[in-house]
């Protein structure tokens, strides 16, 4: 036994190249377990504790299972412990201080959608274990943050507005302020929104009045590129009361630039709204390949309005919303 | 004029010297391979930019996980061994 603790304290102090080989099979075992763990669809858990049990296994088999003679002197065992090279130890030093740096820099260069996306994970697991507090707060941070990103155009790809939505999908259950849910959520739709470019087409423009377009039931206006932004209330109103959803009035192919819009009772199909501010009061609308440009939103706070929020926010093609009577 | 340091320091210092150094050693390892696991990060923020196979970037970003637990986990286990067999040889 005391051969064998001596051993362990031989591989531990002495044997760099042992440890440093041990480190290397470690390593691989543990990423192999976790690359399987994952991509068959196991939990985070499970594989945590296949990573870990591996690397474990490793570390300790090799660790326990060394074996050396120890029949010289200490000095003849000091004389025969192989060092690193000095050109490694430089590349250790060197590594220390590439990361502090990173360390340093990260949130210079730490892209915002990155940060938000951390934030919103970070609110997700704080849900999850009950501290809604802490959730509010993280959900909060990652709204601000979102609204600087959408304000500078900040570039995200489409995957961070999947999660984000996905996020905030998942949180509607689990007892956080659903007020800041839903502030959120319009940030992300905003945000999206700020990413698109703006078309660039004539305009016909309106002047000043309280609306611009009044659109009855079983009618539709095809075509044509508006510039509401001298319209002081509602662009295009429709002021039938509903029948049937085949029957709601319909936009096709407009382009609407600047002003106020409600997108109940109205169908919209192949629109683009661009620096609109959008609202939707949870009546039926239909829309079809709607592009949002530079937008703001105001939704009602409920399923119906998550819906319409989402739909911007991830660039749907399709949504359909009928009457909720 | 270099440094004198009293002679129980020195003596402390003789004492620990190959376990501080194995740790030195172990410590610029766990570096290199954390810098290794900031190259593949960058990787693939970049491949993740330039609109790469989603499944692809997927497994890299596994990799990193896995390889950053790894290490993690390593880094500490070795300290927790040396704590336990300090003073035994």
């Amino acid at each position: 036994m005391k051969i064998s603790r001596q051993a362990l304290d031989y591989y531990l102090t002495y044997d760099h190249r042992a440890r440093s080989r041990t480190t290397l099979l470690a390593t691989i075992g543990g990423v192999t377990a976790w690359v399987v763990a994952q991509a068959s669809g196991a939990s985070s858990k499970v594989s945590i504790v296949s990573c870990l049990a591996i690397t474990a296994a490793v570390e300790f088999g090799r660790a326990f299972s060394y074996r050396r003679s120890f029949a010289g002197t200490v000095g003849e065992q000091l004389a025969s412990t192989v060092y690193p090279k000095r050109r490694l130890l430089l590349q250790y030093a060197a590594s220390s201080v590439a990361l502090v740096l990173f360390g340093m820099l990260r949130k210079l260069i730490e892209p915002q959608e990155v940060a938000a996306q951390s934030l919103l994970i970070m609110a997700k697991k704080a849900a999850t274990v009950g501290d809604q507090r802490e959730a509010n707060d993280l959900l909060r941070q990652a709204s601000e943050i979102i609204k600087k990103a959408a304000e500078q155009r900040s570039p995200a790809l489409p995957e961070f507005f999947f999660t984000a939505v996905n996020i905030l999908n998942q949180l509607s259950g689990k007892g956080v302020d659903q007020s800041t849910v839903h502030g959120t959520l319009i940030q992300i739709a905003e945000y999206r929104s700020a990413l698109t470019p703006p078309p660039n087409m004539r305009l016909i423009t309106f002047k000043p009045l309280d609306h611009a377009i009044l659109i009855h039931n079983g009618s539709s206006v095809q075509g044509g590129a508006f510039d509401f932004r001298a319209v002081t209330g509602i662009a295009a109103v429709a002021p039938d009361p509903i029948t049937s959803p085949a029957d709601l009035p319909m936009f096709d192919g407009t382009l609407f630039w600047g002003g106020t819009q409600t997108l109940d009772k109205i169908r919209w199909h192949n629109v683009t709204f661009v620096n609109t501010h959008i609202v939707y009061g949870g009546g039926p609308t239909e829309l079809r390949n709607v592009r949002f440009i530079s937008c703001t939103f105001k939704a009602v706070p409920s399923d119906r309005g998550r819906q319409v929020l989402s739909y911007a926010a991830l660039d749907k093609k399709r949504l359909e919303l009928q009457s909720a009577v | 004029m270099g440094l004198h340091f009293p002679p129980f320091a020195r003596e402390w210092w003789q004492g620990v010297r190959p376990t501080a150094l194995a740790q030195a050693i172990d410590t610029g390892k766990y570096m290199s391979y954390c810098t290794g696991l900031l190259a593949t990060h960058l990787v693939r923020w970049f491949m993740n930019k330039a609109g790469i196979y989603p499944d692809v970037v997927a497994v890299l970003g596994w990799m990193e996980v896995g390889a950053f637990l790894t290490t993690f986990f390593q880094f500490f286990v070795r300290i927790i061994m040396r704590g336990f067999t300090a003073g035994d040889s």
